[in-house]
């Protein structure tokens, strides 16, 4: 379903991604896991677009089509979708607003129906169900005021409504408290199934205790090091980061 | 001051005098008062970009046109254009001016609180003489402006509005001045002098609507007074003709512990120029000064402010937010003056400034004046567009680039407007604003 080969990326000039290889299939959960400042953040933005990026060699596949020449929206209109680590607050324009028109969007670009207002209204409830979100965040505006534990929720919310094919989710378990986590966690895995995939973007374990991975991968300065099933996060977890590096160190493989 | 003055520039001004004759006489304190400014408007030059005060705002269009004064103007009601203006909320707290004459018709004054006046200002200086003398013309401090004394000299119903002690006005005072179309290009003078006792709680709405496309000229000027405690909330929406001029005169003066609140709304008008002084003369002032400018096509808006910090322990808030499209043209001048005496001032102002063309243009000048030493001051301005997290958000969730901006651009107004505690009007200027951020009728965002 995705595919992305030998990708490097710069930043302001500062080279980010230095040749990642991920392949991604329908049904599978893939953890990237590894230190601050690996690039992990900047793999979830480069494929979902974002314009302050620079691709320098590499594709990225998605749906057997090449995205990167790609704006933001017909990635997202393919079936991609990026839960942000940091949500953007939009005053003034509220959620059930948002979440119509881009529903709509995506749906019109898919070639299917797009719903109005009261239809909206029916199927948006039952996906608030999903995340535990009580129905009166439709009438507030996007993220605004909302807590940082809201953000995430609101984050999942959109995954449940846009129905995406293929789900980024950048950092969604940092600044939740153990309940909050549990019930985001709750309602990635209602969403999941066998014709969806979704990369897991976390610095900690704690969110693969309730969302189990198939795959789980270790970047470290731009690479991905080492890749493995879900044990391999809970080593992590026990050993932190640095042996990683040092097993390559002595196998001759990083620099 | 420059004292070049042209031909043209100097008929715009003598013309209208002549008219001036013709005017219903007033006697007393009137007379004089009027007869005063009619002296200083042919002692004032017109202003020109000569002008450090007018640099960026050229009136010589205006003063090219021919105007005759309202009350030469055939009464020319549009009933069906003019209820959609008006209010639920002020029902009966209403006055209606149609091309600038006073409407019996469509007024409505009967919920107001023992003891509050609402009448001409004419009536009030039979009945309070001395309120009336101490108060009229005390507040707006531009010096060889001259267009209050335009004002002054074409003053007929003015409004006074006196709230009496620990009195709370419920609703809202809505003072509506329509302009319709008519034959001729008026000009239009509407003047109101507010005087709160103390405690006094109340919230008025200055509203400029123009109908059609015509050309006219309104030229209002507001003075208010807040005795100690005294609390308003005061809206000034500016709807004119996409032809009109609008040069708009507020002059605030604030005592102990009062709050005064503004939000002024700017989408009409060919040129519209606002001019608002407040004067926070005792300690505990609270001082807000919101405004909202949304202008395309060649419209062109300019914001001048004086905030005058003169006690300490004051508090001024200064938002100012403009959208700039197609070629209009966006000024601010903003100014908060902190005295020496007014130690602990805590005063922000910013002014942020939404560019979507590569045609308008912005001047903004956000100025300090501190001569205190222990202040909390902050100032400044941004002249942009959206940031690119915000529209990667946005397009990350499959929406395009112009449903991304108008988006953010109604969110970026609508910032203002949801402070505006009036529902009725806050739903007719965030269509407007849903109108310009061309959201089509169906698709106009719910207010958040």
């Amino acid at each position: 379903m995705l595919n992305i080969k030998n990708l490097h990326a710069n930043v302001e000039g500062n080279k980010i991604l230095k040749g990642i290889d991920l392949e991604v299939n329908a049904g599978e959960i893939h953890a990237i896991m590894g230190p601050n400042g690996s690039g992990k953040s900047t793999l979830a933005k480069v494929i979902a677009g974002h314009p302050a990026y620079e691709v320098i060699e590499g594709e990225v596949i998605f749906e057997g089509q090449n995205i990167l020449e790609m704006d933001p929206e017909d990635r997202a209109r393919l079936g991609l979708f990026l839960a942000f680590q940091y949500p953007v607050e939009i005053p003034g324009v509220t959620n059930s607003t948002f979440l119509r028109q881009a529903y709509n969007t995506i749906q019109e670009a898919q070639g299917k129906e797009d719903l109005d207002p009261l239809e909206f209204d029916d199927y948006v409830r039952e996906k608030l169900k999903l995340v535990d979100m009580d129905p009166e965040f439709l009438k507030r505006s996007v993220n605004a005021g909302f807590s940082g534990g809201e953000k995430k929720r609101n984050e999942i919310l959109q995954m449940a409504v846009l129905n995406p094919k293929m789900s980024i989710l950048d950092e969604t378990d940092s600044g939740l408290d153990i309940d909050a986590l549990r019930e985001v966690a709750d309602g990635i895995n209602k969403i999941a199934d066998d014709e969806k995939g979704i990369i897991v973007v976390t610095h900690y374990q704690r969110l693969l205790n309730y969302i189990v991975p198939d795959f789980v991968h270790v970047m470290v300065k731009g690479r991905i090091l080492k890749s493995g099933d879900k044990d391999l996060a809970l080593e992590l977890e026990e050993r932190g980061y640095d042996w990683v590096t040092e097993e390559l160190h002595v196998n001759g493989e990083a620099k | 001051m420059s004292t070049a003055v042209d031909h043209k520039e100097k008929t715009f001004i003598t013309d209208l005098l002549e008219f001036q004759k013709d005017q219903a006489p007033v006697d007393g304190y009137l007379e004089e008062f009027k007869a005063n400014a009619i002296k200083r408007l042919q002692d004032i030059p017109l202003p020109t970009t000569r002008d450090e005060e007018w640099k960026y705002t050229n009136l010589r269009s205006l003063y090219r046109e021919n105007f005759v004064p309202y009350f030469k103007v055939d009464e020319n009601a549009d009933a069906e254009a003019l209820t959609s203006y008006l209010l639920p909320e002020s029902e009966k707290s209403r006055i209606v001016f149609i091309n600038g004459k006073y409407s019996e018709t469509y007024s409505s004054i009967e919920e107001l609180p023992e003891g509050t006046l609402l009448s001409s200002i004419e009536n009030a200086i039979n009945e309070n003489p001395e309120l009336i003398k101490q108060e009229l013309g005390k507040y707006t401090r531009l010096e060889n402006d001259p267009f209050i004394p335009l004002n002054t000299a074409f003053m007929e119903n003015g409004i006074f509005l006196h709230i009496p002690k620990e009195t709370k006005v419920d609703h809202p005072i809505h003072i509506l001045s329509l302009s319709t179309v008519a034959e001729e290009q008026f000009l239009t003078t509407p003047r109101v002098l507010i005087v709160a006792e103390p405690y006094s709680k109340f919230t008025v709405i200055e509203d400029y609507v123009g109908t059609g496309n015509n050309v006219y000229f309104n030229s209002p000027v507001t003075e208010v007074k807040l005795k100690e405690g005294a609390k308003m909330l005061h809206v000034r929406s500016q709807r004119e003709s996409r032809n009109a001029y609008h040069i708009s005169r507020v002059g605030v003066g604030l005592d102990k512990y009062s709050n005064y609140e503004s939000y002024s709304i700017h989408l009409g008008s060919k040129l519209s120029r606002s001019d608002i002084w407040a004067s926070l003369d005792d300690e505990q002032i609270d001082c807000t000064l919101d405004g909202l400018v949304l202008i395309n096509g060649s419209q062109h808006s300019d914001t001048h402010t004086m905030i005058d910090h003169k006690k300490p322990h004051c508090t001024s808030h200064q938002l100012h937010k403009c959208i700039i499209d197609d070629k209009a043209n966006s000024v601010f001048n903003g100014k908060i003056y902190v005295h020496k005496d007014a130690q602990k001032t805590d005063s922000f102002q910013e002014n942020r400034n939404l560019l979507l063309s590569d045609k308008g243009t912005v001047d903004t000048k956000p100025q300090l004046e501190i001569y205190a030493d222990d202040v909390k001051c902050s100032h400044g301005a941004t002249v942009g567009q959206f940031e690119d997290d915000e529209v990667f958000y946005l397009k990350s969730r499959g929406l395009d680039d112009e449903t991304t901006t108008r988006l953010l651009s109604y969110g970026f107004a609508l910032e203002i407007i949801k402070q505006i505690p009036v529902a009725s009007l806050q739903e007719q200027l965030s269509d407007a604003v849903a109108k310009f951020t061309q959201n089509s009728e169906e698709e106009v965002p719910d207010l958040a």
